[in-house]
């Protein structure tokens, strides 16, 4: 889509991306696997989640994205679930070997620190994926009691300042997988007292003390709960919270007064009952079913809900962007899609996310930041430097959500959310450690997406960026001078020296040449954005004749808006992907 | 290969001379249709080629198109870039894009 195209937008105000969505379809193929059931078109998924793999084995989560422990634990058992073997296993498993870290656990991706999230995944695929033992479990054992707080719960890594349910259902998960029924190494009766706490009054759990119950949290607890060997203190009343959850329309909201069904909140329930030892009857089995089977888009996996009102943050902040773009005296921007962004800003995280119900996530954070900003409009700001503070890790990056290990580009994206919201980035971070994991990811050509990893062009610009918000200028400009001379013969800039150019790198580099005040080849930028113009959008290649979405459509549209203007050069937004 | 047109001729030279400097080798106008990877291996490999097409719409102002215009063809010789400029310079001046 371009600025001067039609706008339609999804029943619920905002837009969406064309593809599925691969949490999407885990939790819509485990729940009718637990029912029972199959997708309506299982072939269109199976061949969804065998296309994110890669030639390393493992899965990403986008087609092209490099493989992570989250996505190959979700294709695989998705998979597995749909009756579909997994694709040279051997390959798998020796990409796995190599997310294990020296302190005794997993990392997403190779490279990485390790967190609870990557534990528990990589963990159940060794188990349950692979049919193999998790190697070295007493180190594990080690990682997993660091984990510990005080009060019994467990948090996110050694040393992380909150214990959560979603890290309790982890650990536990991830300690059968690797030792079976033999005690955990924690002091078991306060993590189960602790989970047990997280039952409030109504019969609901909730993440932690301070959060509000959620379906999500239900699982999760109950789940954790019965792999220690114990239960809810008040079962009756976690099943009379979960039937009140049920929606008149079929289907479950994810918690009071949400009113909307999705995949997640089936997931949760089903998986809650299941593990309460609750049947679940044939009526209410097939209302369920029938709910998830409509998630699925045409030939693909499954999306949240109802595909047509199926809205993501990035789609529609990119909607957002391209209206903005729009030449004055035209066409405004929809309210629904402000309405939609400031409705991602959902109550108990005070981050974006992806979707709604599902937890903030900071790249979508900082596309609703600066797409709100293109239009006058913002989120709440004090919620937002309150998120963003509360996620950054021990090592002193950030990762995409709560509880994740540290990246470049995570990092990168929650220093420029907070100075894209107005709030300076270092008060409102430990500056100092931001800079101390930056250093951990440089390299002597530049920096890579996490520590040990080889530089890129984007994470290199990324860096220069980062190094200017918390008031390093002479690094950064040197950093971002140097972009120049890797700019590639057909005009844009590749991944890496001498790579084909492509059009996320390309948005890096002029991005930070832009902010940082550098001169900007424009004839260059010109012949590259000739070359992945297709149609009325942008491919992400040059090799590409097809257009690949709103995405991509809102970084080329930008710079096409540059390229074209010599005398008033236009603001670029600080998007990252 | 199809014979050159002789208004080609200084264009071919341009061609001739900018793809030497970009490959630092010489380039002799017999050799106009050989296989510059025949030529110069050690440098006109797919990242040559590249360059090469870089060289071309910067020289000559012509887009290349990586995909449409089949570079395995396209680029395979002096001769056939140069008869790739001329055909996109032919179609840009019937459609009104030359300066």
């Amino acid at each position: 889509m371009s600025p001067a195209s039609p706008l339609t937008l999804l029943a619920d105000g905002g837009a969406r991306q064309g593809e599925a969505d691969l949490w999407c379809s885990y939790a819509a193929v485990r729940t009718l696997h637990w029912l029972g059931e199959k997708p309506a078109r299982p072939e269109d998924t199976v061949a969804f989640l065998t296309s994110r793999q890669n030639a390393d084995g493992g899965f990403a989560w986008q087609r092209g994205l490099p493989s992570d422990v989250w996505a190959t634990y979700y294709c695989a058992q998705a998979l597995g679930d749909l009756g579909h073997p997994l694709p040279d296993p051997a390959r798998l498993a020796d990409w796995l070997a190599g997310t294990r870290t020296a302190d005794g656990g997993y990392a997403m991706t190779p490279g990485q620190g390790a967190d609870i999230w990557a534990v528990y995944y990589a963990t159940r695929v060794h188990r349950e994926v692979l049919g193999r033992p998790v190697p070295d479990p007493e180190a594990l054992g080690g990682w997993l009691a660091a984990t510990q707080h005080p009060d019994g719960g467990l948090g996110w890594s050694p040393g992380s300042r909150t214990p959560d349910v979603r890290a309790g259902y982890y650990g536990a998960l991830a300690w059968r997988a690797a030792a079976g029924d033999a005690l955990g190494p924690w002091d078991t009766p306060a993590l189960t007292g602790w989970l047990q706490d997280q039952q409030d009054t109504g019969g609901g759990f909730r993440f932690g003390p301070t959060s509000q119950p959620c379906a999500w949290a239900a699982f999760r607890a109950v789940r954790a709960l019965d792999a220690l060997g114990a239960a809810p203190r008040d079962p009756d009343a976690l099943r009379r919270w979960l039937a009140d959850r049920r929606l008149p329309g079929g289907g479950h909201e994810r918690w009071a007064g949400y009113g909307r069904a999705d995949v997640w909140s089936a997931f949760s329930v089903v998986g809650a009952l299941q593990t309460l030892g609750d049947p679940i009857g044939p009526d209410h089995r097939a209302e369920i079913a029938d709910q998830v089977r409509g998630c699925q888009l045409p030939g693909s996996g499954f999306t949240y809900t109802e595909p047509g009102r199926a809205g993501d943050s990035l789609a529609t902040a990119a909607v957002t962007i391209l209206t903005a773009l729009r030449p004055a005296g035209g066409p405004g921007t929809p309210d629904s899609l402000v309405r939609w962004l400031r409705g991602a800003h959902l109550p108990y995280e005070d981050g974006v996310m992806y979707m709604p119900g599902r937890g903030a996530e900071v790249r979508c954070t900082l596309w609703a930041v600066e797409a709100l900003a293109a239009v006058g409009e913002s989120l709440d700001t004090e919620r937002l430097g309150r998120w963003v503070h509360g996620l950054q890790n021990t090592d002193g990056g950030f990762g995409y959500w709560l509880g994740r290990g540290s990246d470049l580009v995570s990092t990168v994206s929650a220093v420029e959310a907070l100075a894209a919201a107005g709030l300076d980035p270092a008060g409102r971070t430990d500056a100092p450690a931001v800079l101390r994991f930056l250093a951990s990811c440089r390299h002597p050509d530049g920096y890579g997406q996490v520590p040990g990893a080889e530089p890129t062009l984007a994470a290199t610009a990324q860096a220069a960026r980062v190094l200017d918000l918390l008031g390093e200028h002479g690094p950064a400009r040197d950093l971002g001078a140097g972009l120049a001379h890797r700019a590639g013969p057909l005009g844009g800039f590749g991944p890496t020296a001498r790579g084909l150019p492509d059009l996320l790198s390309t948005y890096q580099a002029v991005l930070t040449q832009r902010v940082l005040g550098l001169p900007v080849d424009l004839d260059g930028l010109r012949r590259f954005l000739a070359k992945v113009r297709v149609g009325s959008g942008f491919a992400w290649s040059p090799l590409s004749r097809q257009p690949a979405g709103l995405l991509a459509a809102c970084l080329g549209e930008q710079l096409a808006a540059l390229a074209a203007s010599d005398a008033a050069p236009a603001r670029l937004l600080r998007l990252n992907l | 290969m199809n014979a050159t047109p002789a208004t080609a001729a200084p264009l071919r030279d341009r061609l001739r001379e900018a793809l030497a400097t970009l490959l630092g080798h010489p380039l002799a106008a017999a050799d106009d249709e050989v296989s510059l990877a025949e030529i110069v291996p050690e440098r006109y490999d797919s990242l040559g080629v590249l360059d090469a097409v870089g060289l071309v719409e910067k020289e000559f102002g012509v887009p290349v198109d990586l995909v449409v215009d089949d570079l395995r063809s396209t680029f395979f010789s002096v001769a056939t870039i140069a008869a790739l400029i001329e055909r996109k310079q032919r179609d840009a001046a019937v459609l009104g894009l030359l300066p």
